[in-house]
């Protein structure tokens, strides 16, 4: 069992590693700039103020000050870095898992091994597990060893909270990725879709917030990861987290149904 | 499998369209247990759709399809049948960044792989660099390697051996009759008709779809009779020239061009239309009498007479397009009869 999760988990290392040296470099810059904007930070809570609540929330998350350091983290990581980006990247990875093969001719010869689809489509998802910790590990140690340098504390608790619900966060945008990817034999119409729908369904989350339209954005993972609840609030949403994890299985059983029933040409 | 007498592959009345558009066409035939088998057909004739079929990655639209005993369109059973089958594609395509032993490690760790060193042996790779750095002979061969390793009961190939250099192909060859006295089962299609006379037991020909002939190598090509070559310096009508036992009479100068696909040219220079006689083509069964007879009212200027090659054979099937001359383009004739 796991064979081919074990073979992807191979192939993607390489990107893991690439993937953490370009957020350590965010996270070192961040961190850094930490000192001044503590000293200077009242003029930019003002324009905070300034932003409009929707424009805020989305790219800044739901903080009212960037003096403090969870309210920094939040805004200027958390928010930007991991629901955004990283939640953008692993839809986008995750659109390029079994078109590729298709498009590149390579599905026949596998499939050809005694494997049902579903345990491919399975397998094939289950290598981003690693990458999605890996990457949770190595920034949680660089994020706390930057707070320790620049004479801050925090929550270790909360921190480790944001960190391991975006893993679910992540992992349920791959599952939409995942779900393009069986759908479309085009990698970049399948990457293109999954990407699109993570950051379309964002945008519809921040819009919608706070409106009679509320509702809409529950269709989105956004809604369900807020980094600014867990750690400047502290609140701990397990709604949010069953949510994120019942629509992970589906996403994952419903594209290992689609791959089932197709012809594969 | 369970049945050791049960056909390795069974095809009844397979059809698939893929929407509007035809892809097989009631296919029927079976494949014994350690017979090499012969899928021929120029390329869009419909090879593809049936090998497609039978791994399981197409749905037929109607009829039957099993291998090795199992059902194709029935998971658990296509699961079962995969463990004793390879299957080799034509063009392979492997991951980049992974070396050729990752690759065989991989395949494996999920089938079994008794047999990998021996078969190394005889098509050796760079296993230490990355598929990447492979030629296309490269990996075709590991290809192979990955294919037969796990000593499976039958192997299924598309068009194997393109990208092989003459050497590693006639040690293909020589694998596929090891793997037929072991009482192992081939399938393959070509369009390479070299390739089936050497290594095939049994042939099917496909056409648009439908399975047009299905017999024995030496059955096909003596069914197909004796093909004549004559010049006469008058220029009859062909139609002239057929007597009882002929079965088709060409006037192959004129005009057209000669010479189709990878078929040889002979480049005849010596027949054309600058003179008044004639150069004419007939296929027929042993009838040399009459044959004599026919031509003595006309005075023969040249003659060939040979046995039909499985060229013709398969010429003669792809015929229809108005290319009568091509069709019957001897692969080998001599000037002098």
């Amino acid at each position: 069992m796991l064979e081919i999760a074990r073979f992807e988990w191979g192939r993607r290392a390489r990107g893991t590693v690439l993937l953490s040296v370009a957020f350590l470099a965010l996270i070192a810059l961040t961190m850094g700039l930490f000192p001044s904007i503590r000293e200077t930070g009242g003029e930019l809570d003002a324009y905070l103020e300034t932003l409009p609540p929707e424009v805020a929330r989305a790219f800044v998350g739901d903080v009212t000050t960037l003096t403090t350091i969870e309210g920094y983290l939040v805004s200027q990581l958390y928010q930007f870095g991991w629901v955004i980006l990283l939640g953008i990247y692993f839809a986008y990875a995750a659109g390029s898992t079994i078109a590729s093969e298709v498009e590149r001719g390579r599905a026949d010869m596998l499939l050809s091994l005694p494997i049902t689809r579903a345990r491919f489509v399975v397998e094939k998802f289950l290598a981003f597990v690693p990458v999605v910790v890996a990457v949770n590990v190595v920034t949680f140690a660089a994020i706390y060893a930057g707070i320790v340098l620049v004479d801050e504390s925090i929550d270790l608790a909360d921190m480790a909270a944001v960190h391991g619900v975006s893993v679910l966060y992540l992992l349920a945008c791959g599952g939409i990725g995942l779900l393009a990817s069986v759908s479309f034999d085009s990698v970049r119409r399948a990457q293109t879709v999954g990407a699109g729908v993570v950051f379309g369904t964002f945008l519809l989350d921040s819009i919608t917030y706070d409106t009679d339209y509320e509702w809409l954005g529950a269709l989105s993972a956004s809604r369900h990861f807020d980094p600014a609840a867990i750690l400047v609030a502290g609140d701990l949403e397990w709604t949010g987290i069953l949510v994120l994890a019942v629509a992970t299985v589906a996403l994952v059983a419903a594209s290992a149904v689609v791959f089932e029933r197709r012809d594969l040409q | 499998m369970t049945d050791a007498n049960a056909a390795t592959i069974e095809v009844s009345g397979l059809t698939k369209y893929y929407g509007d558009v035809r892809g097989a066409e009631d296919v029927t035939f079976d494949v014994e247990r350690g017979e090499i088998f012969g899928f021929l057909g120029p390329n869009g004739a419909g090879k593809s759709t049936l090998i497609r079929v039978l791994l399981g990655l197409l749905e037929p639209t109607s009829g039957e399809a099993r291998l090795l005993g199992s059902d194709v369109t029935a998971r658990d059973e296509l699961l079962e049948a995969k463990r004793n089958l390879g299957y080799l594609p034509s063009d392979v395509a492997f991951y980049d960044r992974v070396t050729g032993r990752e690759i065989l490690d991989y395949f494996g760790g999920i089938r079994g792989d008794e047999r990998r060193e021996e078969l190394l042996e005889r098509f050796p790779v760079p296993l230490d660099r990355t598929v990447k750095a492979y030629s296309s002979g490269n990996r075709q061969k590991l290809a192979i390697v990955a294919t037969f390793m796990h000593d499976p009961d039958l192997v299924i190939m598309d068009e194997p051996t393109s990208g092989l250099d003459p050497l590693v192909q006639n040690e293909f060859y020589e694998l596929l009759d090891e793997q037929r006295e072991r009482g192992k089962t081939s399938f393959f299609s070509s369009h390479i008709l070299s390739e089936v006379r050497r290594v095939c037991d049994r042939v099917g020909i496909i056409r648009d779809g439908r399975l047009i002939e299905l017999d024995t190598v030496e059955g096909i090509i003596e069914e197909s009779g004796t093909v004549v070559r004559v010049r006469l310096a008058e220029a009859p009508d062909p139609e002239a020239l057929r007597f009882p036992g002929v079965s088709s009479v060409e006037r192959i100068d004129g005009g057209s061009d000669v010479g189709v696909g990878d078929l040889e040219s002979p480049g005849d220079e010596s027949r054309g239309g600058d003179d008044a006689g004639a150069t004419y083509q007939l296929v027929l069964s042993r009838e040399f009498d009459a044959l004599i007879d026919r031509l003595s009212a006309y005075t023969v200027d040249d003659l060939e007479v040979r046995e039909a090659a499985l060229e013709d054979v398969f010429m003669h099937f792809y015929d229809g397009s108005g290319a009568a001359a091509d069709t019957a383009e001897p692969p080998a004739a001599g000037g002098d009869a």
